[in-house]
């Protein structure tokens, strides 16, 4: 086992690579084994040689946001994670692809390299070790839509691939925003309670965005895969907010502006109307 | 120079978007010119979400046409919380009837409209040991005066990149330009231009380029003088057909081979035609002087 440490979905680090998107500026300032796993590939996006695997990325980003209307067009891909930051995934080598995998990505005859399955992009802050992600995309929810491969479950993709990637980049302090109705907000619990910086966003295209945070360690990312050996002290809820429910957002985002500290303190549940709510809790 | 372009102050203020976080790493007099507090904007504060509301108007009027104007979630995630947003704006009652309509400004908002704006954000190689990054990526440039010149003072896209250049504490510039893009002869204006790419498979334009410059203040001064001939540049030794992709393959390949590659001046158009001259290391030869006889 390449990780030291029991995480979710053991298999997947099995059945899969990582991979790496860095300008060779980029290149050195990141970890090429984050736990002591290797990256596999490397591929660098100012060369020609990079199309094939980066039209691929593009495609696995399509088919993981397509639904929600916010794919990533290629220069934000380029201008947006390439040049100024890194995108770290787990892949699948073409030549033990599953035959629908490569159905779904069109993926050219002739290609040898890797198909991406999951991805995490981020970009850094201006302050050393603070980085702020914008896109995870993994497969799994398409993998379990599709039932492209039966017999291959990718649960905890999305978090490992998240978890290593915070790990490869070498994050300290990490910043995201997410909305309110994401499920991703389950993956992002997972690194421990969250900061929140904004709980209304306008200057998102989707106003009902949170912007949230933690510190990063190793026990937040280990947490983060599944190791069941890490443990959070998780503050009470003083309420939860009803994904739907803007007028609670924008009250929240008064009381922060106001002053208050708020943080996310664990994963979101579901309600018998079908709707999302979010624990929050306000401290100060 | 700078007192040529100071009119536009008469007509344009300075403002800036940053996270409270990041503020303090920024120069909010560039060039002895001040950013008044009132038009330094926290992105994350819900009353400004009307000025952020038209600064993204006036990216999809600038960028819509060539399919890269930025959905307002990369705007905030990839430009405003990463990085920061300088640019000039003007007072809504300056503006006219038409200009207002085109920016859809409210009929009762009074504040600040954007004429233009400069975003950089930090590149993750660019770190030294200690203090903020030395590299910056240079995101957008642009001025409404591309889409309809004269809605502001002329020459608001130099004095804008002159600024902004301050604003950042950027020691090595990197960026992209189509190699159509008029907006090249600024970039050029700027100083040598080191190719880091020549055509870009990765960005939705492949016939884009990717440069960096390492900023001093010759170039700072150049940008708003435009010399005809760069004091910073080596010579050309080769002009570009950039619409001839195999010569863009060409130069790809060489700069891949670890050539180093330069954009030295303007493009020139003659009629259907335009050329780019470039240094080529690999074409030069050392030629020993000869003490005369």
């Amino acid at each position: 086992m390449p990780l030291p440490f029991p995480i979710k979905g053991e298999r997947l680090v099995d059945e899969l690579v990582p991979y790496v998107v860095a300008t060779p500026g980029n290149l050195r300032c990141l970890d090429l084994a984050p736990f002591g796993w290797p990256v596999a590939e490397v591929i660098d996006p100012t060369r020609l040689d990079a199309a094939v695997f980066l039209d691929l990325l593009h495609r696995l980003d399509g088919l993981t946001f397509g639904p929600e209307g916010m794919p990533m067009p290629k220069w934000v891909f380029y201008d947006c994670s390439e040049l100024p930051g890194a995108i770290y995934g787990l892949a699948r080598p073409a030549s033990s692809l599953w035959p629908k995998v490569r159905d779904l990505f069109a993926v050219p005859a002739d290609h040898g390299g890797l198909v991406p399955v999951s991805m995490y992009v981020a970009i850094p802050m201006p302050r050393r070790g603070v980085w702020f992600g914008h896109n995870l995309s993994s497969l799994a929810p398409v993998f379990r839509r599709l039932d492209l491969v039966p017999e291959f479950d990718l649960a905890g993709l999305g978090a490992l691939t998240k978890g290593l990637a915070l790990k490869c980049f070498r994050v300290e302090r990490f910043w995201g925003a997410t909305q309110w109705a994401s499920k991703a907000l389950y993956i992002h619990a997972k690194f421990g309670p969250l900061e929140l910086q904004t709980a209304y966003t306008p200057a998102h295209s989707d106003h009902e965005t949170l912007t949230y945070g933690f510190a990063v360690d190793d026990r937040a990312l280990r947490a983060s895969m599944g190791d069941p050996g890490v443990l959070f002290d998780r503050p009470a809820p003083t309420t939860w907010i009803d994904a739907r429910d803007r007028d609670a957002m924008i009250a929240l985002q008064d009381r922060i502006e106001a002053g208050a500290t708020v943080c996310i303190p664990g994963p979101p549940r579901q309600t018998a109307a079908g709707s999302q709510e979010v624990p929050v809790t306000i401290t100060a | 120079m700078l007192h040529h372009y100071l009119p536009i102050l008469d007509y344009c203020e300075p403002f800036l978007i940053a996270h409270k976080d990041v503020v303090g790493d920024l120069d909010r007099a560039p060039a002895g010119v001040a950013i008044p507090a009132g038009n330094v904007f926290d992105p994350q504060q819900r009353r400004n979400g009307e000025f952020l509301r038209m600064l993204a108007l006036v990216d999809t009027i600038t960028f819509g046409p060539f399919g890269m104007d930025m959905p307002s979630w990369v705007f905030y995630d990839c430009a405003v919380m990463p990085g920061a947003v300088f640019g000039l704006a003007t007072r809504a009652g300056r503006l006219p009837g038409w200009a207002r309509e085109a920016l859809r400004v409210p009929a009762d908002y009074g504040g600040l409209v954007p004429m233009s704006q400069f975003i950089a954000i930090p590149v993750i190689g660019g770190f030294a040991d200690a203090g903020p990054p030395r590299t910056w990526l240079l995101y957008t440039l642009e001025s409404m005066n591309q889409v309809a010149p004269g809605i502001a003072p002329h020459g608001l896209l130099a004095f804008t990149a002159f600024l902004g250049l301050q604003v950042f504490p950027i020691v090595e510039l990197q960026g992209t330009a189509q190699w159509r893009s008029p907006k090249l002869a600024t970039w050029a204006d700027l100083g040598p231009l080191e190719l880091l790419t020549a055509l870009t498979p990765a960005h939705s334009l492949p016939r884009t380029l990717t440069f960096r410059l390492a900023v001093r203040d010759v170039h700072l001064a150049s940008v708003l003088s435009s010399p005809r001939v760069h004091p910073d540049a080596p010579p050309p030794n080769a002009l570009l057909d950039v619409d001839d992709e195999a010569s863009l393959v060409e130069l790809q390949r060489e700069i891949e081979d670890g050539h180093r590659v330069v954009v030295v001046g303007h493009p020139v158009a003659h009629g259907a035609h335009v050329r780019v001259p470039l240094h080529r290391d690999r074409l030069t030869r050392t030629r020993p002087l000869s003490p005369r006889g």
